[in-house]
């Protein structure tokens, strides 16, 4: 099982500061793949700050801890540590209090994915054409939909959706969301910071700018490039991991160019 | 679940889709506008003395691509450090290049670029390097930067 991996960052039109963070492994930390996207919050550039402590610190746990695979007990020791890491920045530094920062991770190996979030920085698996959330999102409003206190409808443009509910590095205790998923031959895992959704690009429309050829890279500056088309008022950042289509032996995506 | 109450101070926030991420409970007030950068804020704020005598060859880094594409900076007799925070010689202003990301050093009359155990690593014209001595015309590339090194007057 072949890994194509692919990302791409723009700070927006009316964003000077990228406050987002990227990392992109290859077969490193006893993993195929490790994608990680963290988008940071915060005055001035705390937000960078805490996003880029965020990353930094999860990949070098997940560099040093002497294990491997994509074990979802393993990324929350990881995810557990850069909420320490921003958390204790952020005590010792004025300037940097209150900052904190989503994270998204997706660490890959033999055709499985460990998944992992605090915030609302989404994963998507794209599979046969169809987009599935992966991720949880720690918006406000989606914590009071999962508590059955506001129905999915009203929390599409509810006036909260900005706020979160659980971030890595503000509180001293973090409560990831994980997951573990089988991959299957042509599956894409996105991990994005909300800036996609801010500009107003749909899941579907990034899945079909994304992997409409076999050129990822491309793929990925396409949806860079939509989100300015709309105005992209925020950071937009994503990196994407597909997996390679055997195209000798199976009809599943005839189209793709590889 | 950790969701912290609701924020007990402060009326609702405005129904606005542009509205920064911030958290529920208002720790602080998100900033109204983050504040624009300085044209200059790209640029390393050191100016080497002029009266200085170099002491040996000088080199130049040119930003080729990348959120700070344009810009070019002297390296010669002071180690020029590479990365996202703003105590850097050269910040580049990426989500893929670590805070303190390379450092480009002389040794004799060489130039070496060094990693300072990076993210997203170092590249020598397409390499991960940890440190890497350079010839004219090499290309390195942290996160999205892509950097011309050319030794001047060589």
């Amino acid at each position: 099982m072949r890994l194509r991996i692919a990302w791409a960052t723009d700070p927006g039109l009316e964003r000077e500061e990228n406050e987002d963070s990227v990392a992109v492994w290859r077969h490193k930390a006893g993993l195929d793949t490790l994608i990680v996207v963290c988008d940071g919050m915060g005055g001035h550039a705390a937000g960078q700050e805490a996003s880029s402590l965020a990353v930094s610190t999860v990949t070098k746990v997940l560099a040093e801890d002497g294990e491997e695979g994509p074990d979802v007990e393993r990324l929350t020791r990881a995810c557990k540590e850069a909420n320490k890491a921003v958390f204790m920045a952020a005590q010792d530094n004025p300037d940097w209090l209150g900052m904190g920062s989503t994270m998204v991770i997706a660490a890959i190996r033999a055709g499985e994915v460990a998944l992992l979030n605090v915030g609302d920085s989404p994963a998507y698996l794209f599979r046969n054409g169809f987009a599935k959330l992966i991720s949880q999102d720690h918006s406000w409003p989606a914590e009071q939909v999962r508590l059955g206190l506001i129905k999915a409808e009203e929390a599409a443009n509810h006036p909260q959706k900005h706020k979160l509910t659980r971030a890595v590095g503000v509180w001293e205790q973090v409560q990831p969301f994980t997951d573990k998923i089988k991959l299957e031959e042509g599956d894409a895992v996105v991990l994005c910071s909300d800036g996609v959704e801010t500009a107003g690009v749909s899941v579907e429309e990034m899945g079909r700018l994304l992997l409409k050829d076999g050129n990822l890279d491309r793929g990925a500056e396409r949806v860079i490039e939509r989100c300015r088309e709309l105005g992209a008022p925020d950071n937009v950042t994503l990196a994407v991991a597909r997996v390679e289509v055997d195209v000798t032996k199976t009809a599943v995506l005839p189209k793709l160019k590889i | 679940m950790v969701a912290p109450p609701p924020s007990s101070s402060g009326g609702p926030a405005p129904a606005d889709d542009r509205e920064p991420t911030t958290l529920m409970p208002a720790w602080q007030p998100p900033p109204t506008a983050p504040p624009p950068l300085p044209e200059t804020m790209a640029m390393p704020a050191r100016q080497q003395p002029a009266a200085s005598v170099a002491a040996g060859p000088q080199a130049e880094l040119t930003i080729e691509s990348g959120p700070d594409a344009g810009h070019s900076h002297r390296a010669g007799d002071h180690a020029v450090r590479m990365g996202r925070s703003p105590d850097n010689d050269i910040i580049l202003r990426d989500p893929a290049t670590s805070g303190h990301h390379a450092r480009l050093e002389r040794r004799g009359d060489q130039f070496w670029v060094v990693d300072l155990g990076s993210t997203n690593g170092t590249f020598v014209n397409g390499e991960s390097i940890q440190e890497k001595q350079l010839n004219q015309g090499d290309r390195l590339t942290l996160g999205q930067n892509s950097v011309h090194f050319a030794v001047l007057g060589a």
